[in-house]
């Protein structure tokens, strides 16, 4: 056990540290005018010295380091203390890239990753449909070909973002007569045209971030498909892959973690701050029990990593853990927040109180159903975890 | 940035569970626990051969040097066997002794497992220093929950004051109780102090503040191991065991409530590594870790224990079939020196909330 770091890793926090101190000027970020242009060449430079997409070869705009991943550790650490951006948020970066990089062709990673990496791509997501959720291997989207092009025909749900989304990534049945993993194609395709429409979902919270998207003789180029044609299952298990790393850091737990206890100490319960009820105190410490135990076992999980070692059934928990944290968060939360707890938060982006817990609350739903319920979960821990025998299915 | 054990600690507790492995199959186990006594002194000599009561005690006074750490992972082990041994009170014992000038030869028996340590410290209302009612020169009154007090040579009693006090096994003035105990594997006993003189240790009060934190810190990793043997049990049984004309493992009822325990299982390790880590090299968490990881784990220990019978179904609430063993060390882990309820709030206050 030695939770400091090396020397060589000490200078490179260093490095980092001046070179945020240097260059990151959110006073210059927020400039309504320069503001994102300032972001931008932020990015750049951060990237050219080798902070951010690493994992994206050089000639497509990465700064392809070797995995590191106490450097990344170093990194998150660093630009989180800064509150300097990171990488482009969104599918592009999380899904799409990682998956283009591991099983895309050449040309469709020249054409797609470098514009994704700088934000002008950006990707909606057509994996479920109304009848397809965790079975999502039973989508009913289908594409035909039609010369040098597929016609696409169906109807996908939970997109993210479509309204700023210039592509989409989407599940599409290809071969209608296959058995229901083998007929299924990944395909890449242009957002804005005339074959999608989109509607907005509203959520329980009242935000809009999803919609629903409607394909009708939507139209893409044959050889938009990553991977090869009736494979696309494979290819979007690279793609879930990438989505559980991503909602397996600490970092999200132990930051709302952190501002529920300030909130707790500066709002009265009965007379006197809640955090000094001893009901809220009691539920507040058994929680932390459990967000200590994700965040240690986060740093062996890294560890092992670093060596190339797998956690086995440990590093298929962070999602289940997260997101029973986030539920017991909630209700403390609520009880903390009193009569504030009846109040629904500003959706059109208006300032806010303490009723934007509420999204904290709300949210904590969608953590346990999206990327996989808690109940799919279960079953991969179950099932790859443990070694127990599969539910027989159809 | 290195989290986890070091190459030594994973060879020290792939020695001590190969060991114990041999010595304490479930069913050697269950016929200890059948016993008239499940103390078996064979166990406890190989234990003190591969050095363990040694681990904390300074090279200077004859010990290994290593740190709590090391400790835990042998702790853990034992939870995870339920090795009936007072081997990690001798471990804690002995680095206490090599505190106080004069106690070479305790400590030399300690760690060569001719003396027995057993401590005393519940005062009836609690295991807190502010619960300790005895007072020397002479001692009065009774202490319960002593671990192996009937084996013990060396009884470490907590004073009013807060200091610790040594009394003998044989003293004039001390009785020694056996108590039908739920933990066979380490059973508690009663001291009844009639006029017993007391030795007082000259002890720093963060020395006996540190004591406490590492009793905690074993406690969890003992719990770790059997929370990990019992939800092993159950799964494997869910494996075998067929209903319905299946195995009870592939249904989702079961297969998730066995999840269920496993998310909290797994991740309590690393905690109680942590905390053990904080006493050996980051003493100002020393003592919130020490509480908030007791108090984790032990909960998640009973939590799975009791899950782990569920989950079998009848054969689970047996004498005969095992699994009751890990339960009750998990229920002992759980009470000892503290519960859950009095670690969280100790750890609440620590945090200044």
């Amino acid at each position: 056990m030695d939770l400091s770091y090396t020397p060589e890793y000490k200078a490179y926090r260093a490095d980092l540290r001046a070179f945020l101190e240097r260059e990151w000027d959110p006073q210059k970020a927020r400039d309504r005018q320069s503001g994102e242009a300032y972001v931008s060449e932020f990015r750049r430079k951060a990237t050219e010295k080798g902070y951010l997409y690493r994992a994206v070869p050089k000639r497509y705009g990465g700064s392809e380091q070797p995995a590191d991943v106490l450097q990344v550790q170093i990194i998150q650490e660093a630009f989180a203390r800064a509150r300097a951006p990171m990488e482009v948020v969104g599918n592009g970066m999380l899904i799409v890239v990682p998956t283009l990089l591991e099983v895309g062709a050449e040309w469709q990673k020249e054409m797609f990753v470098e514009k994704t990496v700088l934000g002008e791509y950006r990707w909606a997501q057509g994996y479920s449909e109304p009848g397809s959720g965790s079975d999502l291997a039973s989508i009913k989207t289908r594409a035909e070909l039609d010369g040098d092009e597929w016609v696409i025909n169906g109807q996908k749900i939970w997109t993210t973002m479509a309204h700023t989304a210039t592509h989409m990534f989407a599940l599409c049945r290809t071969e209608p007569d296959a058995p229901k993993h083998a007929g299924i194609s990944y395909m890449l395709m242009d957002f804005k045209q005339p074959g999608i429409t989109i509607r907005p979902i509203k959520q329980i919270s009242g935000a809009q971030e999803f919609s629903e998207t409607f394909l009708d003789n939507a139209r893409t180029p044959k050889d938009w498909i990553v991977g090869e044609r009736g494979k696309g299952w494979a290819v979007s298990k690279v793609n879930l892959k990438h989505e559980r790393n991503n909602v397996g850091s600490a970092t999200r737990t132990v930051g709302e973690f952190e501002k529920l206890v300030t909130l707790a100490k500066r709002t009265m319960l009965n007379g006197k701050p809640a955090i000094e009820d001893p009901s809220i105190r009691m539920r507040l410490v058994t929680l932390e029990g459990y967000m200590q135990a994700h965040l240690w076992s986060g740093y062996y999980q890294q560890t092992l990593a670093s060596r190339g070692e797998s956690a086995g059934p440990l590093g298929m928990m962070n999602k289940l853990n997260m997101s029973n944290m986030g539920q017991t968060i909630a209700g403390i939360a609520t009880d903390v927040l009193g009569p504030t707890a009846l109040l629904a938060p500003s959706w059109s982006g208006g300032p806010m109180g303490d009723e934007r817990w509420l999204n904290q609350i709300f949210g904590s739903i969608a953590m346990a159903i999206a990327g996989g319920t808690s109940n799919i979960q279960r079953g991969v821990i179950a099932e790859r975890g443990y070694d127990l025998p599969r539910e027989q299915l159809d | 940035m290195y989290f986890d054990l070091t190459d030594d600690q994973k060879m020290l507790r792939d020695q001590v569970e190969s060991l114990l492995a041999d010595r304490l199959g479930d069913q050697q186990v269950l016929a200890l626990v059948d016993a008239d006594t499940s103390w078996d002194p064979a166990l406890f000599s190989a234990l003190v051969d591969m050095g363990l009561p040694a681990i904390l005690v300074p090279e200077a006074k004859g010990g290994l040097g290593m740190d709590l750490l090391t400790l835990a992972v042998a702790a853990e082990a034992q939870g995870k066997f339920a090795a009936p041994t007072p081997i990690i009170a001798n471990a804690l014992a002995a680095w206490l002794l090599s505190h106080v000038d004069g106690k070479d030869d305790d400590v030399g028996q300690l760690i060569g497992g001719e003396a027995i340590a057993a401590f005393a410290f519940c005062g009836g209302s609690g295991w807190t220093p502010d619960a300790w009612r005895l007072a020397g020169p002479t001692l009065a009154g009774e202490v319960a929950g002593v671990e192996w007090g009937e084996r013990a040579t060396h009884f470490i009693v907590g004073l009013a004051g807060g200091g610790l006090g040594l009394v003998r096994a044989g003293a004039p003035g001390l009785t020694v109780q056996p108590q039908q105990s739920v933990d066979r594997t380490r059973p508690v006993a009663k001291l009844v102090f009639e006029g017993a003189a007391v030795e007082a240790l000259p002890l720093k009060p963060e020395t006996i503040a540190r004591l406490q934190q590492a009793i905690l810190v074993a406690y969890a990793a003992d719990a770790v191991g059997a929370a990990n043997k019992a939800l092993g049990m159950a799964i494997e049984y869910a494996k075998v065991r067929k209903q319905f004309g299946r195995v009870i493992g592939s249904f989702q009822g079961l297969k998730f409530q066995l999840v269920d325990l496993a998310i909290e299982v797994e991740p309590s390790r690393p905690l109680v590594w942590y905390a053990a880590h904080c006493w050996d090299a980051i003493p100002a968490q020393a003592e919130r870790m020490a509480a908030l990881a007791k108090a984790h784990t032990t909960d998640v220990a009973v939590k799975t224990g009791r899950g782990a019978i569920e989950a079998h179904g009848g054969i689970g609430y047996t004498w005969e079939y095992p699994l009751h063993v890990w339960l009750k060390r998990a229920m002992h882990d759980r009470t000892i020196f503290g519960a859950p309820s009095e670690h969280r709030t100790h750890a609440a206050a620590l945090a200044g909330w």
